[in-house]
C-alpha cells in the first residue's frame, strides 16, 4: 500500500514508528515488517464483521506518542501476592531478575526474538499486534522447565502512563515446557491522568502436560483505550486456565484465540465485566478444537448499566477431525438499568460429528420473585438488588483461587454496585 | 436355547468377564446376582449387542445360532429382549410408534401379518392394563420425562407385546417402590411359558420375593462361583457374598 | 409419525421424484437485465405507471449495490446477465379465465406434483395459486374465498383489479432497497401470490402456493403479499418444486406479510427445490426474503418451514413487531445433504411493548453438508418487557459435514429477558441401540429419531403438509447412514 493511502492516524504511528526507531531492541527489519503490516491492515472500518458492535472511531482520532523505554520507577497499587515484576508502558524498570515466581525471565538481550515478537495472525485485532510487534519496547519472555511444578503466583502489573496520550505496547510471552504447572496474573492499570492506549498482547504456549492458570484484571482508568490480543497455543494434554475480570477503562476489546492443537487438549475460561458508566467492554474469546479429545468451557457472565454497553462473542470451532470434543459456552447478562446495551453473540461452527457442543445466554434483568423474596424478609430493595447482582457475579469469581484478587475483585463490584443501585432504586 | 461358554469381555483394556458359563433351557427362570462390579450388567449387555464391548474369548449360543454375530436388530427380532437398567429417553418419537415399529419388524421375521393402527392398539390397551399403564402415555416420547418406576413398567409393556423367547432384566427391580415392584413382577410372570426363557440380573434377593427363580447364580469378579435353588438367594441375603467367594477361592 | 418401512422404501427409491421437465410452449424473454427488459416486463403485464416506476428505481437502486458476501457460504459467482428474467408458458388465449382454459400439460404437471389444482382433487378445501416458472397459472376456490370476503390471487391480477391494495402496502415491508436479491426482485418480479383477508374474517380455509421453476436458465422472481386487517386469521402453505437441471437456477422470491390489530397471519413453507445431485452438481438457489410486519397490536406472525431443497439456501423468515403485545414465531427444519449448503434463520425485532417472540430451529447435516443458523433477536430501548426464548439444535450424520450457529443478540431495554439454547451432537449411540435392540433397523432407528428431533416443528406445519414433511425428510435423508 502506498504512502498516500494510509488514513492520519495510521500515518501517524508509522512516523511515530519512525522517530522511535533507535529506541527499539531487535532486529531492524522483524519491526519494520510488523509497521507495514499495520499500515497495511489500518483501523477496521465500519462494516468489518469483528467489529460490528465495537466502533474505533473515538481511538483513532486520537494522536497518541508511542512510549519510549521507562526510566524511573512509578507508584504501582500494591501487589496481591508475593512476588511481582511492574512493567511500565510494557517494559521493566531497572534490571530483571532471572527468575520470579515460578518462571525464568528473559528480555530482547537474553531470550530469542522470535519468540519475544512473533508475528500473529487473523482476526479482527492482526492489525493491533502487528502494531505492538513494531512499537513494543520491553517484551518479555516467561518460560518453565520441563516438569517444573509451582504453586506460586507471579504477578506482572503493567502500567500505562505519561505525560501526555501515551500508547503503551506491552508484550508478554509465556512458554510453558512439557510437564510444568504455574500460575500467573497479569493486572492492567494506568496512571489516569491523560486518555491513554494499552495495545497489549500475550503469546502463550502449553507443551505436552503443561498447566497454566492465567488471572485477568483490567482495571484500568475511566479515560483509558485497551485493545488486548491473548494467543494460546495448548498442547497434548496440557490445560489453559483464564480467570478474567474486566472491570475498567473507557473502552476495552479483549480477542483471546485459543488453539486446541493437542490430543486431550483442554481449556476453561471464566469471566466478569462490568460496564457502567460509559464503559465499552467487548470480549471475543475463540476457541479452535484441532485435535479428538479437546474440551473447553466458556462462562462469561457480564452487568451493564447506565450508558454501559456489554458486548461478548464467543466462538467454538470444532475442525474436521477433532472428534470427541466437547465444547461448552455459557454467557449471562444483566441488564440494569435503561441506556445501556447487550450484544452477545454465541457461535458455533462445527465440522466433526462425534462432539457434545452447546452454548446457552440469558439477557435479562434480576429475577423479579428472588427480589422479592428477599425484601420480604426485610432487605431493602438497593440491598436486595446488589446481593442478588453479587450473587450473579460470584458463580464466576469463585473460580478465582488467588484470595487477594478475589477480595479485591469482589469488594470493587460492591463498591460500585451499591452506588449504581442507590442512584437507580 | 441360550449357551454360554467360557466368555471373556472387556471394555477398552479392563477385563469383565472372565469365562462365564451358562445353560439356560426354555421355560426355565435364571437369576444372576452378584456384588456391585460383578459384571452383571456387560453380561446383559454383551447379549444384547450393546457396542464397546470386546468378546476376547468364549461364545454365546442361541437357538444354535452365534448370538454374538448378529447385529442387534436381527437378535431383538429373533426373540431375544432386553430390559435396560437405564432405558435412555428419545425425545420426539413416541412410545406407540417405536413400539408398532418394533413389533411389526419382529412379526416380518416371524412370517406373521403386519399389523394395523388398529390391531396395534386393541393389543396394546390389554397389555397396558396388565402394566397399569395410562393411555397418556403411548403419545409421550420413548421415556420421555418418566419417572424411574416408569420407565421400568414401559420396559416390561415393550417385552409383553414384542413377547421374545428369551428376556434379559437387567435389575429390573432397581430403583422401583414396592408397589412398582409389584406390577412389574405380575407383567413378568404373565409372561413366564413353557416355551419361554427369562434370564434376571439384580443385586438385591426382593425381586426373587416376586419372581421366583429356577436357579440362582452368583457372579463375582466375572465368572459364576456358585449356582443353587432360590435358596441360595435367602442365603446371600443373610450371609452377603463374601463367603461365596471365600469357598470359591479355598476351592 | 414416520413413514412405515415400506412407505419409505418407496420413497428412497424415487430420488427426487419432481425432476421432470414438462415440454409446454413458452415466450420466454432473452437473458439479460437492463431498464428495456423491466419496461418489457411491466409492459408485458399491463402494469400501471407506479409500479413501472417502482421496478426501475429498485433496477437502479440494485447496479449500486454489491452481491453480498457475509453469508457462511461457498457461492460460485451468479451470471445476471445470462438468466432470462421472464418466461411464460405461451397461452392459447389471452390468458386462463378458469381451469378450463389452463394448458392440460400444465395441469398434467401440476398433477404429477401432487398440488390439488383441480378442485376435485386428493386435498380438496385447499385453494390453490400455483406459479409456473414466472406467472400464476390458476387460482382455485376464487368463488368460495370471495363470499368470504377474501381476495385470493394472482398478483398480476391484484395489480389490475386491487391497484390500491398494491400500492398502499408493496413494499411496505421489505423496501425495494432491502438487500441485494429483494432489490433484484423489486426490478423484475413477474408474478407471486396476493392475499387480502378482510377485517374480523377467518379465512375459511387454507391457502396454498405451489411454485415450479421449469424451463432452462430462468431464475424465477415471484412476490407474494399477505396483509391480514384487523381481527383477521388466515394460514397459508407454500410448496417448491424443480426440475433437475445440471446448471444452478435462480431462485430470488419476497414474501411480506402484514398484520394488523389482533390479526393473525400463519406462513408455512415446504420447500423442496431441486437440491443437485449426490455430486453438488446443478440445484437451485434459493435466495428468498420473507418478512412479516405485526403492525398492529396483539398481532401474530408465525413462520414455519421445513427446508429440504436447494443447493442453496438464504433466508430468515423475519418478524417486524411493531404493534405492542405482538407475537413472531419461527420454527424451523433444514436438512443440507450431500453438497447442500443452507443458511437460514430469523431476525425477530421487537419495537412494541410486551412483544414475544420464539425461534425454535433444528438443523440437520449429512454427506458434506453445510448448514448454518444465522439469527438476530433485537430489543430495542422501547421494547419494554419483551421476551425471547431461542432454541437452536444441530444434528450431525458423518464426518464431512459441517453445523454452525451464529446468533445475534441486541439487547437495549432492562426489562427485557432474552434467552438462547444452541446443541449439536450426533445421533446418540444409545438411542440407536435402543431401538435396533427392540427390532428396528438402523435406517429405520435414524428415521425415527430425526423424524422425533424435529417433531416440535413438524407439529405447527397443517396436517397435510406435516406428512410431506416427514417423507421428504426421509427421502433426503437416503444414503446418510452407515
Amino acid at each position: 500500500m502506498s504512502a498516500t493511502a494510509l488514513s492520519p492516524a495510521t500515518a501517524h504511528y508509522r512516523e511515530a514508528f519512525e522517530r522511535l526507531r533507535p529506541q527499539l531492541g531487535g532486529t531492524a527489519s522483524r519491526r519494520v515488517a510488523a509497521m507495514e503490516r499495520f499500515a497495511e491492515l489500518g483501523f477496521p472500518g465500519a462494516r468489518e464483521e469483528a467489529w460490528k458492535y465495537t466502533s474505533l472511531r473515538r481511538l483513532e482520532s486520537r494522536r497518541f506518542v508511542p512510549a519510549a523505554p521507562a526510566t524511573t520507577p512509578v507508584d504501582v497499587p500494591a501487589a496481591f501476592v508475593a512476588q511481582r515484576l511492574a512493567l511500565v508502558n510494557g517494559s521493566p524498570v531497572g534490571v530483571v531478575p532471572a527468575s520470579l515466581g515460578g518462571f525464568a525471565l528473559g528480555t530482547l538481550d537474553t531470550a530469542p526474538e522470535d519468540q519475544l515478537l512473533r508475528a500473529l495472525g487473523g482476526g479482527g485485532t492482526e492489525r493491533f499486534a502487528a502494531l505492538n510487534a513494531a512499537l513494543s519496547i520491553g517484551p518479555l519472555l516467561l518460560s518453565t522447565t520441563a516438569g517444573q511444578q509451582s504453586d506460586d503466583v507471579l504477578q506482572l502489573t503493567l502500567v500505562t502512563t505519561g505525560t501526555g496520550p501515551t500508547l503503551a505496547s506491552p508484550r508478554i510471552a509465556v512458554r510453558m515446557a512439557a510437564g510444568s504447572r504455574a500460575r500467573l496474573l497479569i493486572d492492567h492499570v494506568d496512571d489516569g491522568a491523560h486518555e491513554h492506549f494499552t495495545n497489549a498482547v500475550l503469546d502463550i504456549e502449553l507443551a505436552a502436560g503443561a498447566h497454566l492458570t492465567l488471572y485477568r484484571l483490567q482495571r484500568q482508568g475511566e479515560r483509558a483505550f485497551h485493545i488486548e490480543r491473548m494467543e494460546v497455543r495448548v498442547g497434548e494434554h496440557a490445560t489453559f486456565v483464564m480467570r478474567d475480570s474486566q472491570l475498567g477503562a473507557a473502552l476495552a476489546r479483549l480477542d483471546t484465540n485459543v488453539s486446541l492443537d493437542g490430543r486431550a487438549a483442554a481449556t476453561e475460561i471464566t469471566g466478569v465485566f462490568l460496564a457502567d458508566g460509559s464503559r465499552h467492554l467487548d470480549s471475543h474469546i475463540h476457541v479452535g478444537h484441532r485435535a479428538i479429545e479437546t474440551t473447553s468451557l466458556q462462562d462469561y457472565r457480564g452487568i451493564a448499566a447506565n450508558k454501559g454497553r456489554g458486548v461478548y462473542n464467543g466462538k467454538a470451532i470444532v475442525h474436521e477431525g477433532a472428534q470427541k470434543s466437547n465444547a461448552r459456552q455459557v454467557n449471562r447478562n444483566l441488564l440494569l438499568t435503561s441506556g445501556a446495551e447487550i450484544d452477545t453473540k454465541p457461535d458455533l461452527e462445527i465440522y466433526a460429528d462425534d462432539v457434545q457442543c452447546s452454548h446457552g445466554t440469558t439477557t435479562g434483568q434480576l429475577d423479579p420473585n428472588a427480589l422479592f423474596y428477599l425484601r420480604s424478609r426485610g432487605l431493602s430493595e438497593p440491598e436486595a438488588r446488589s446481593a442478588l447482582t453479587r450473587a450473579f457475579a460470584g458463580a464466576v469469581l469463585a473460580r478465582v483461587d488467588e484470595p487477594a484478587l478475589a477480595r479485591h475483585v469482589h469488594d470493587e463490584l460492591d463498591r460500585r454496585l451499591v452506588r449504581l443501585l442507590e442512584v437507580t432504586a | 436355547m441360550l449357551s454360554i461358554r467360557d466368555l471373556h469381555a472387556q471394555i477398552g483394556v479392563r477385563k469383565i468377564l472372565k469365562g462365564v458359563n451358562l445353560e439356560v433351557k426354555p421355560g426355565e427362570v435364571h437369576a444372576i446376582m452378584g456384588p456391585n462390579g460383578s459384571g452383571k450388567s456387560t453380561l446383559a449387555s454383551v447379549l444384547a449387542g450393546r457396542a464397546g464391548y470386546d468378546v476376547t474369548k468364549g461364545t454365546a449360543h442361541y437357538l444354535g445360532d452365534d448370538l454374538l454375530a448378529l447385529e442387534p436388530e436381527e437378535r431383538a427380532r429373533r426373540g431375544v429382549f432386553l430390559a435396560f437398567q437405564y432405558p435412555v429417553e428419545i425425545p420426539g418419537v413416541n412410545n406407540a410408534y417405536l413400539l408398532k415399529a418394533a413389533l411389526n419388524a419382529v412379526r416380518k421375521r416371524r412370517g406373521l401379518p403386519e399389523l394395523d393402527a388398529f390391531e396395534f392398539l386393541a393389543l396394546i390397551k390389554g397389555k397396558m392394563k396388565l402394566m397399569q399403564m395410562d393411555e397418556s402415555f403411548l403419545s409421550r416420547g420413548v421415556n420421555e420425562g418418566f419417572s424411574g418406576g416408569e420407565k421400568k413398567r414401559n420396559e416390561i409393556l415393550q417385552m409383553a407385546v414384542l413377547e421374545p423367547r428369551l428376556a434379559l432384566l437387567d435389575e429390573t427391580d432397581s430403583g422401583l417402590d414396592i408397589d412398582a415392584l409389584r406390577v412389574v413382577a405380575t407383567g413378568v410372570n404373565s409372561l413366564r411359558s413353557p416355551e419361554r426363557a427369562i434370564v434376571m440380573v439384580t443385586h438385591y434377593q426382593r425381586l426373587l420375593d416376586y419372581i421366583e427363580p429356577d436357579f440362582v447364580h452368583v457372579l463375582s469378579d466375572g465368572r459364576i462361583l456358585r449356582t443353587g435353588d432360590k435358596s441360595l438367594a435367602l442365603e446371600l441375603e443373610k450371609r452377603g457374598y463374601d463367603w461365596v467367594k471365600q469357598e470359591a477361592s479355598a476351592a | 409419525m414416520a413413514s412405515t418401512p415400506t412407505d419409505l422404501d418407496a420413497l428412497v427409491a424415487q430420488k427426487y421424484q419432481h425432476g421432470f421437465v414438462t415440454d409446454v410452449e413458452s415466450d420466454t424473454l432473452p437473458p439479460g437485465l437492463d431498464e428495456d427488459v423491466v419496461r418489457v416486463i411491466s409492459k408485458i403485464k399491463r402494469e400501471p405507471q407506479f409500479m413501472l416506476d417502482w421496478r426501475l428505481q429498485a433496477l437502479r437502486h440494485w447496479h449500486t449495490m454489491a452481491n453480498p458476501d457475509w453469508a457462511h457460504l461457498r457461492i460460485a459467482p451468479i451470471d445476471y446477465q445470462s438468466i432470462s428474467y421472464y418466461s411464460a408458458p405461451r397461452a392459447r388465449t389471452d390468458g386462463p379465465k378458469s381451469l378450463d382454459e389452463v394448458d392440460p400439460k400444465l395441469l398434467a404437471t401440476y398433477e404429477k406434483l401432487g398440488v390439488p389444482l383441480h378442485e376435485r382433487a386428493r386435498l380438496a378445501g385447499v385453494a390453490v395459486d400455483a406459479v409456473f416458472d414466472s406467472v400464476s397459472v390458476a387460482t382455485t376456490f376464487k368463488d368460495k374465498l370471495s363470499k368470504a370476503g377474501v381476495i385470493f390471487c394472482s398478483f398480476s391480477d391484484a395489480v389490475q383489479n386491487h391497484p390500491e391494495l398494491i400500492e398502499q402496502y408493496l413494499g411496505s415491508v421489505v423496501p425495494y432497497t432491502d438487500n441485494y436479491f429483494a432489490t433484484l426482485n423489486s426490478a423484475v418480479f413477474s408474478d407471486g401470490s396476493f392475499v387480502y383477508v378482510p377485517k374480523g374474517v377467518r379465512c375459511p380455509m387454507e391457502l396454498s402456493t405451489y411454485f415450479r421453476i421449469n424451463a432452462a436458465n430462468t431464475g424465477q422472481f415471484e412476490r407474494t403479499l399477505i396483509i391480514a386487517d384487523e381481527g383477521s386469521h388466515v394460514s397459508y402453505l407454500e410448496g417448491c418444486t424443480a426440475p433437475m437441471r445440471d446448471e444452478n437456477q435462480l431462485h430470488a422470491a419476497v414474501v411480506e406479510l402484514v398484520a394488523l390489530k389482533d390479526a393473525n397471519i400463519k406462513y408455512s413453507t415446504v420447500q423442496n427445490w431441486y437440491p443437485g445431485d449426490e455430486n453438488g452438481v446443478g440445484g437451485i438457489y434459493n435466495f428468498v426474503t420473507k418478512r412479516g410486519e405485526c403492525r398492529g397490536a396483539s398481532s401474530r406472525i408465525s413462520w414455519t418451514q421445513v427446508e429440504t431443497g436447494s443447493a442453496i439456501t438464504w433466508k430468515y423468515p423475519s418478524c417486524v413487531l411493531t404493534g405492542d403485545n405482538s407475537v413472531g414465531e419461527f420454527y424451523s427444519v433444514a436438512l443440507a445433504n450431500h453438497y447442500q449448503q443452507a443458511d437460514t434463520g430469523t431476525k425477530m425485532i421487537h419495537i412494541g411493548r410486551n412483544t414475544r417472540s420464539t425461534i425454535v430451529s433444528k438443523g440437520i447435516s449429512a454427506g458434506r453438508g453445510q448448514n448454518t443458523y444465522r439469527g438476530l433477536v433485537k430489543i430495542l430501548p422501547s421494547a419494554e418487557g419483551a421476551r425471547n426464548f431461542t432454541q437452536c439444535d444441530s444434528l450431525l450424520m458423518g464426518d464431512k459435514c459441517g453445523a454452525h450457529t451464529f446468533p445475534y443478540m441486541e439487547i437495549r431495554n432492562p426489562s427485557a429477558v432474552v434467552e438462547h439454547e444452541a446443541t449439536t451432537s450426533k445421533i446418540a449411540d444409545d438411542q440407536l441401540f435402543y431401538c435396533r435392540s427392540r427390532g428396528v433397523s438402523e435406517e429405520d432407528a435414524v428415521n425415527m429419531i430425526v423424524n422425533g428431533f424435529c417433531k416440535v416443528v413438524f407439529k405447527e406445519l397443517p396436517m397435510e403438509f406435516a406428512v410431506e414433511a416427514q417423507n421428504l425428510l426421509a427421502v433426503s435423508l437416503e444414503g446418510s447412514v452407515g
